[in-house]
């Protein structure tokens, strides 16, 4: 059974709490995709969410991020970044 | 991290890619016109059963079959129905995983309903040779960018497109471990595999673009085009000299 390739995919969330934030998927199981920004939502402790409830802004393999060896400074950076570059 | 099995460990994914292959063979042989996806996915159940293993697809994150029937331009994931009726000059792909001792083998064939045009014929054959092109050469320290690079420059070299959001995978205990293995890449990229780490190489073909549409039901995946794609895969192993085919 084929693996959807989401990780290290940008998103938006569209519902909740983190309504309007942006995240790095980390890992998608059936409808849900375990999400982090680095702060609240780390490497060790993803948020996990439906991804209906996700907008994708970036796709994976337009991202770039090496999900093997990311780390939560590098994924504060990277979103820091990828939204001034949306400014 | 990319889990590196023991010899008692690979001699139950033997077994699990041995029924996972026989099944589709079983599967395969029952395919033709005026038969449903559904009553192929019953077929796939009861031999995994008699063969004393489990659907390792069956509930896995709630998918509700046993097999992954997709017919025509939908390229994987196609869940059987009752409705799913198929007909002369359709193609189908079959993706079926059999779980022996909490082992997983997992594999997929595209099979012609009937007669089929020579450009769809094409399109199979390419899709089957692709995932040879990928093993080529592939032993312990290559890197999984060698395979994708193999995979797309065959699969482009003959003028249909890969699929870039869905991609291969390790396998063992769980049907899904690291690494991923997308079928489009440079050589000489991503993880590097050692001997004895297992993988499930598949390329997933489309006749047109590579674009692809994600049905309401959160599995179903579709050509945007519309037009038809294939999908082949094995379990393989890799050893310091080269790698075995388990589903084959």
């Amino acid at each position: 059974m084929t693996k959807y390739y989401r990780e290290g995919a940008v998103v938006l969330s569209t519902a909740g709490r983190d309504q309007n934030q942006i995240f790095i998927i980390k890992s998608v199981e059936g409808n849900y995709a375990y999400i982090i920004d680095g702060k609240s939502k780390t490497i060790e402790n993803p948020k996990k969410k439906n991804l209906k409830h996700l907008h994708l802004l970036c796709k994976s393999e337009k991202s770039g991020l090496d999900m093997s060896n990311l780390t939560n400074a590098h994924t504060i950076k990277y979103l820091k970044d990828y939204s001034k570059s949306k400014e | 991290m990319i889990k590196i099995k023991s010899q008692e460990e690979i001699e139950l994914m033997r077994i699990a890619g041995r029924i996972t292959r026989d099944t589709l063979k079983v599967v395969g042989d029952s395919i033709k016109a005026g038969v449903s996806t559904k009553e192929l996915d019953e077929i796939a159940y009861n031999y995994i059963k008699s063969q004393d293993a489990t659907p390792s697809f069956k509930n896995y994150c709630g998918y509700p079959a046993s097999i992954c029937a997709s017919v025509n331009d939908t390229i994987v994931h196609g869940i059987p129905n009752k409705n799913i009726v198929l007909k002369e000059g359709d193609i189908i792909s079959i993706d079926v995983g059999a779980k022996y001792k909490g082992y997983n083998g997992d594999a997929a064939r595209t099979f012609a309903v009937g007669k089929i045009d020579a450009k769809t014929k094409k399109l199979i054959k390419v899709t089957e040779q692709s995932f040879f092109e990928g093993i080529k050469d592939l032993k312990s320290g290559a890197f999984v960018g060698d395979i994708s690079h193999r995979v797309q420059t065959y699969v482009e070299k003959n003028g249909f497109s890969v699929v870039r959001e869905l991609v291969g995978h390790g396998v063992g205990k769980q049907l899904h471990e690291d690494p991923m293995v997308p079928n489009y890449g440079k050589a000489g990229s991503g993880p590097r595999l050692n001997a004895n780490c297992i993988i499930a190489i598949e390329p997933m073909v489309n006749m047109g673009e590579k674009n692809v549409v994600f049905m309401p039901d959160g599995w179903t995946c579709k050509t945007k085009d519309g037009l038809p794609a294939a999908h082949y895969e094995n379990t393989v192993l890799i050893t310091e000299n080269g790698v075995e085919i388990l589903t084959l």
